[in-house]
């Protein structure tokens, strides 16, 4: 793994670094007298112990997992008022309130979690970076966990992100709710994070989707509008965070086994290889195997992972072949201080069709060159952070990140390819100095660093201060403002200075309906490769455009959402973004020349809507989304380029003993634009998904049998790239 | 536990029956129309096929055509028997409201007004529409005559426009052509004599700063033309043209020589008293 630190760039981080560390171990933490908190944790169906289950004390660093028999043991606990969080797979996440801690004393709570066949009301971090329940965010966010992903039958980040009402994959690039569209490879509107880190490639601002495999994922968390007044450029059209597994505290081992065919072509005119024949030993096929470990030794919990996917394509050159190993060290100092390491490094060799011979070779790539296409990454990410607990009422954090991307291809000339280098840091501080009240502030510094000989060499450094205060004047209503102030500066030119508010108002008429409107502004500076990117690429030259501004948006939503039975609930939203100099890859198909350029005024708005529910003792369940998106540039009155209006998934499922039959009907309307062949014939996405869901939970197994696209749909989301044909999938999950 | 079993049953059965009922849509195929012809040219000489970078031909469903990617084109042509081409044109099914011949010269640019000759019938100057359906998939005898006259310009006619007046908010197209005989205002028709056209040019500026490539001669016409959203080419409309500086009711008259390049034609466009 290649990670290069630029060298002023580790002398800074280091000196912060240490300097907190150094604050943090001068902090007097006052001899405190403690007392203990036990008691059990039990399934509120059929009061059985529920062992596992973990119960956290909020704004500290205890916590303990139930034994065998349902009983847990937090000790050394500062006398005083807490708060519990006691939370498992599959049941609903119980907070009990006013748990007095006496010193020298053992307070019980006993406690029973109820099953929870929908995650009605999860907690989430990403819409204001402290920890709410779903119901209570500020803006549209959605979660997907790890028992849906295992559910969903989902084998890599992209399919579990594609469940996401309103996320849409265009090519590698996500849109939500429109954000992105497609410009292959360079600038994506929606920040992906591990874990509250962004880790975008700092030199094309792109996300690698095989960073974290599945069976680290604890669950996905996404913001569906601007997100820039806390996090920053990038944030634009929305934000991804995934949450990674804790170490267990019993030592345990995971797997996850994948293997799959793809189907023979819709048409034999389409057959293009013997290998078309599934049942052929060496027909095209894609298998997937991770493995995970984790344990505790003392203070330290250790979670490690490896995984492997490897594909032949259903298509020529669209193999690939890739490795992702993950650690994660979690260290316990003391009560109140706790220090999370993490880390992943992912290889990845591919092949690259970018488009397709002709209609009647849709499996071909364009040219006999592009046969020999080949694209080596390496990317490695890691972080640390170090999270104290000064008081229940006020706690800090700060952590420092790198990400370190190198691309390359088959020749990988020296001089040609050098990492794309983004060293990070951020400190942040909770205070909750009354129950109505509670602040955030921060501060985030970020180089982005990218070198090679198609963009020469270049440095930007982005500092970001931000500040989020929520207020609940009353117990229906709830106001969430905050503010962010960045200052990027690339090269030697003159800094540029962003400020993006928000403004929120939740109103919580009852436990189980909450309304919500907000309006916030996001921007995005220009990657390093849509400034100063040179380069020949399937024909087109693409062309430099230095002057390019930064683009800014204002998003508005007004939603509700309501939990209507225990297990069953609605989403609602209505929402408007409006840009400004967005930047597009413009085509100038007459010179064969392709440029970013910003375009004039687009505008975004639509309806959302989300149910999930299950009726009849949980046998029959009906997951429905669907957005509607009205989409145009303000000035020409022309549609935006690689966007649907209208996107819907219906899941039906059936549920019996430890079975599940569900079908998956996946609907996107026509992309109503395109940039290089819009003459081309273009169909709307109808896709259908089975799968039975077999669980064994004595063996602690879950079994997933998938046709997917059923009816060998074919259908493109951008030029001449035919996106997945019918595949069979069988898959196992477990741990021992 | 048996009844359970036989309404599990039932809907897993009526399940299946609405899949193996429905019509199965596979959505894209390999199957493409194609439209066949020959094209027959007018003063082809070895000096303009040295100035001759491709010759293609090319269909599109809206006409004008405001930009290239609007344009299925065909290979390259170049197997001449005489001073004809053949060609094969592969499309998706559909109407295409104009076949043309485009040309590219040598070191420049495809320009959408590089067109050599268009399909029409024998009794309109109209292009005539071609439907590909999957029951009709290959459409034969697209004869075009082309003329190397349309597109070798090596001369240049530059000026400036300058917008008044708020832009019509239905605005969609807008181009600058030059034409030899003088258009009729009020027959849109007369505007398939232009000489040489740039479509497409920006729209909602106050000024534009254009440069049109001709062919050595004298233009008795340099005017712009505007188009509204979702009206057909039959209402395409006159909007203003460069005046002659004696008297500014009138066309001005532009002439140029062979690698001139004239500036100065600038036009002058009053929103505020033009009626779309």
């Amino acid at each position: 793994m290649n990670l290069h630190l630029n060298r002023i760039s580790v002398k800074g981080v280091l000196r912060f670094g240490v300097s907190i560390l150094v604050m943090l171990s001068f902090v007097n933490i006052k001899a405190q007298t403690t007392g203990k908190i036990t008691g059990t944790i039990r399934s509120a169906k059929d009061n059985t112990p529920l062992p596992g289950a973990d119960v956290m004390v909020e704004n500290t660093f205890l916590g303990a997992s139930a034994s065998r028999s349902g009983i847990f043991l937090i000790e050394k606990v500062p006398a005083g008022v807490y708060s519990l969080r006691i939370s498992m797979m599959g049941y609903k996440t119980e907070r009990i309130k006013s748990v007095r801690v006496i010193a020298g004393k053992t307070t019980r709570v006993n406690v029973l979690l109820r099953e929870d066949v929908v995650q009605m009301d999860p907690v989430v971090v990403i819409a204001s970076k402290q920890s709410q329940e779903l119901l209570k965010s500020p803006v549209s966010v959605a979660v997907i966990q790890s028992k849906e992903i295992v559910r969903r039958g989902v084998v890599d980040v992209v399919g579990a992100v594609s469940e996401i009402p309103g996320a849409l994959f265009v090519g590698n690039q996500v849109n939500l709710r429109g954000s992105s569209g497609f410009s292959y490879g360079a600038g994506t509107r929606v920040m992906f994070l591990i874990d509250g880190v962004p880790v975008h490639a700092s030199d094309s601002g792109e996300i690698n989707w095989d960073l974290v495999p599945l069976i680290d994922i604890d669950h996905i968390e996404v913001i569906k509008a601007a997100g820039s007044f806390l996090y920053g450029g990038n944030a634009l059209g929305g934000v991804i965070n995934i949450v990674t597994k804790k170490p267990t505290a019993k030592t345990r081992v995971a797997y996850n086994v994948n293997w799959g065919v793809y189907d023979r072509p819709a048409y034999k005119q389409w057959e293009w290889t013997t290998r078309n024949h599934y049942y052929d030993e060496r027909g095209l096929h894609y298998n997937r195997q991770d493995l995970s470990f984790s344990k505790q030794v003392g203070k330290l919990g250790i979670r490690l992972t490896a995984s492997r996917y490897v594909s032949t394509g259903y298509m020529m050159v669209g193999f690939f072949h890739r490795m992702t190993f993950t650690g994660k060290f979690h260290f316990a100092f003391t009560p109140n201080t706790g220090l999370t390491l993490f880390s992943t490094y992912m290889r990845d060799n591919r092949g690259e069709p970018v488009m397709w011979r002709d209609q009647a070779h849709v499996f071909l790539p364009m040219d006999a060159e592009m046969e020999t296409n080949r694209i080596h990454v390496k990317n490695g990410t890691m972080y640390a952070k170090l999270r104290h607990v000064f008081s229940p009422k006020f706690t800090g954090s700060f952590r420092i990140s790198l990400n370190d991307i190198l691309l390359g291809n088959q020749y990988s000339r020296p001089g040609e390819f050098f990492p794309a280098v983004g060293p990070g840091m951020e400190a942040s501080f909770d205070w909750i100095p009354a129950e109505k009240h509670a602040f955030l502030f921060g501060m985030e510094y970020k180089i982005d660093q990218g070198k090679n000989k198609w963009i020469g060499e270049h440095k930007g450094v982005n500092i970001g201060p931000y500040f989020q205060y929520q207020w609940q004047p009353l117990p229906l209503v709830k106001v969430t403002s905050g503010l962010r102030l960045d200052s990027y500066k690339l090269d030697q030119r003159k800094a540029e200075v962003q400020l993006s508010p928000r403004l929120a108002v939740n109103l919580l008429p009852s436990a189980n309906v909450a309304f919500r409107a907000s309006a916030g502004r996001g921007y995005r500076v220009p990657t390093i490769i849509e400034r100063f990117l040179t380069l020949s690429l399937a024909g087109f030259e693409v062309m430099p455009n230095p002057k390019l501004k930064s683009e800014r948006s204002w998003s508005y939503e007004i939603g509700g959402r309501a939990n209507l039975t225990k297990n069953w609930y609605v989403d609602l939203a209505v929402f408007q973004n409006d840009f400004w100099d967005m930047i597009e890859p413009t085509i100038d198909i007459t010179s064969n020349s392709i440029q970013f350029l910003n375009i004039s005024r687009p505008r975004i708005r639509g309806l959302e809507f989300t149910s999930e529910g299950r009726w009849w003792h949980n046998h029959l369940g009906l997951d429905v989304s669907f957005t509607l998106m009205d989409h145009k540039d303000l000035v020409t009155g022309k549609r935006l380029f690689y966007r649907p209006r209208r996107i819907a998934t219906v899941i039906p499922s059936l549920r019996f003993w430890k079975s599940e039959l569900q079908a998956e009907f996946d609907y996107s309307s026509r992309v109503d634009r395109v940039q290089v062949f819009p003459l081309d014939e273009r169909v709307p996405r109808k896709v259908w998904n089975i799968r039975w869901v077999q669980r064994i939970p004595r063996k602690k197994l879950t079994f997933v049998f998938e046709v997917n696209n059923l009816f060998n749909y074919n259908y493109t989301m951008r030029e001449r790239y035919l996106e997945p044909i019918r595949n069979f999938r069988i898959g196992m999950t477990g741990y021992f | 536990m048996a009844k359970f079993s036989r309404i599990i049953a039932l809907i897993v059965v009526l399940f299946f029956s609405v899949f193996v009922s429905c019509k199965i849509d596979k959505g894209l195929s390999p199957d493409l129309g194609v439209i066949k012809g020959k094209i027959f040219f007018n003063h082809r000489t070895s000096e303009i096929l040295q100035k001759t970078d491709e010759i293609r031909v090319a269909v599109a469903k809206s006409f004008p055509p405001t930009e290239f990617t609007e344009l299925i084109t065909s290979p390259p042509l170049n197997k001449w028997a005489g001073d004809t081409l053949a060609y094969e044109l592969y499309v998706p099914f559909g109407t295409y409201n104009i076949l043309g011949v485009v040309w590219k010269g040598k070191g420049k640019p495809w320009n959408l007004s590089d067109v050599m000759g268009y399909y029409h019938d024998i009794n309109s100057f109209l292009p005539s529409p071609i439907s590909v359906t999957r029951e009709k998939m290959e459409v034969d005898s697209i004869n075009v005559y082309a003329d190397f006259d349309y597109v070798i310009r090596e001369a240049t006619i530059c000026g400036t426009i300058t917008y008044s007046g708020a832009w019509p908010k239905d605005t969609e197209i807008m181009g600058i052509g030059a034409f030899k005989i003088p258009p009729d205002p009020t027959n849109v028709f007369s505007l398939l004599n232009v000489s040489s056209a740039k479509i497409g040019i920006p729209i909602f500026v106050s000024t534009y700063h254009y440069c049109l490539p001709v062919s050595a001669g004298t233009y008795k016409y340099v005017g712009l033309f505007w188009k509204a959203k979702g009206t057909p080419f039959t209402d395409i409309r006159y909007l203003g043209f460069y005046t002659d500086p004696d008297s500014t009711s009138k066309p001005g008259e532009v002439s140029v020589v062979k690698g001139e390049t004239r500036s100065g034609v600038d036009i002058f466009v009053d929103f505020s008293t033009f009626r779309p």
